[in-house]
């Protein structure tokens, strides 16, 4: 599962998701990429539970980039708890989405399978995503 | 070089606002420059620009009819710049570059790969890493795109820009080190095994990451 080796504070707040994706808007490393459409937190699970179906539909050929990182950790409250006593513990780690974020480029492979493979991907996923196409033309998004 | 025509009206409708009022009903923004023209706002139906766009890169020419203030303006541009909305992918606004004679301009010329390289046939993979070379080019010398031969191509083996013959004019704006494209070896099915097993003895472990700052006091301590 993919999580930071070494950070500086165990815990953080859990923040907003507001606007659009600052950056990694377009498909720079592969030919077809899963863009999201919503914002969320995108757990190292469900990264993994991507990467594990891709890997199946592609057999082996082709090549797979994840360019999210759940670096983010989240923490819960045991059950049955009282509030208060401070907080949670840490439970995973999540990667914060933004609309407009490419999460996974897929090269090496033909049209039929790289679409094949990413709505796999996007069926694990808690948002709703599209499949796009490397844009042969430079320029920037906005 | 297949010349595409593109009609345009000059555009009066300038800021946020009236740009933005100006998309919903049918129209795309842009401005057209170069050495010799002071920039101009245009404004382009988005169903013509849509119906050629596929067609389009850096390296076409364009016939770009402005029409405006009753005259009519032929001008031969190139497309510079397009911008796209983040999550639509919608085109949002063009750029398009008027070139004069003896003003170099900087281009992405298309490469086309051409052949099936040894190494794919052996079961490598081929990995495209640049698709369009930033170059430096004299206006009249511009050519629609680079094809490259990479049948020679074995595994493990790599195309640096040193290894592009390109026509004169054209000087590319990358280093000559810099890798185009490269024929990755297959994984063993050992290297394989062997992540898989790391995997699963890391998910055992379910170690959390160290925290820098009590690393240090720890140290501090001893």
């Amino acid at each position: 599962m993919l999580m930071p080796r070494r950070v500086k504070y165990r815990k953080q707040q859990r923040g907003r998701m507001r606007g659009r994706a600052k950056g990694g808007c377009q498909v720079d490393y592969g030919e077809w990429g899963l863009k999201a459409l919503e914002p969320a937190w995108i757990t190292a699970q469900q990264i993994e539970a991507c990467r594990i179906a891709m890997m199946r539909v592609m057999k082996r050929r082709g090549k797979i980039w994840i360019k999210i990182f759940p670096d983010k950790p989240y923490t819960k409250k045991p059950a049955e708890s009282r509030m208060g006593k401070g907080k949670g513990n840490v439970e995973g780690w999540v990667a914060v989405v933004k609309p407009g974020r490419v999460m996974f480029e897929i090269g090496g492979v033909d049209e039929e399978i790289a679409k094949e493979a990413l709505r796999y991907a996007a069926s694990k996923l808690p948002i709703a995503t599209k499949i796009v196409e490397r844009h042969h033309l430079g320029g920037e998004m906005v | 070089m297949e010349e595409i025509k593109l009609e345009a009206q000059v555009r009066e409708e300038l800021g946020k606002r009236p740009v933005r009022r100006l998309r919903k009903s049918g129209y795309i923004p842009a401005v057209v420059y170069g050495p010799a023209q002071e920039p101009l706002p245009v404004k382009l139906r988005e169903s013509l620009v849509e119906r050629v766009f596929h067609h389009i890169t850096e390296t076409t020419p364009i016939k770009l009819v402005i029409t405006g203030d009753g005259e009519e303006k032929n001008l031969r541009v190139f497309l510079k710049m397009v911008q796209r909305d983040k999550v639509t992918d919608k085109i949002v606004h063009l750029d398009f570059y008027v070139p004069v004679k003896g003003h170099k301009m900087h281009i992405n010329i298309p490469i086309e790969y051409k052949g099936k390289p040894i190494g794919v046939e052996r079961g490598g993979m081929l990995e495209i890493l640049v698709e369009e070379l930033p170059a430096e080019v004299d206006p009249d010398k511009i050519v629609e795109k680079i094809e490259i031969d990479i049948s020679g191509l074995g595994l493990g083996e790599s195309l640096h820009v040193k290894d592009v013959e390109l026509s004169e004019g054209i000087k590319a704006m990358l280093d000559d080190e810099e890798v185009l494209a490269v024929v990755i070896a297959p994984r063993k099915a050992v290297e394989e095994e062997v992540e898989e097993e790391e995997a699963a003895a890391e998910e055992e472990e379910e170690v959390q990451p160290e925290v820098i700052k009590k690393g240090k006091e720890k140290e501090e301590e001893e």
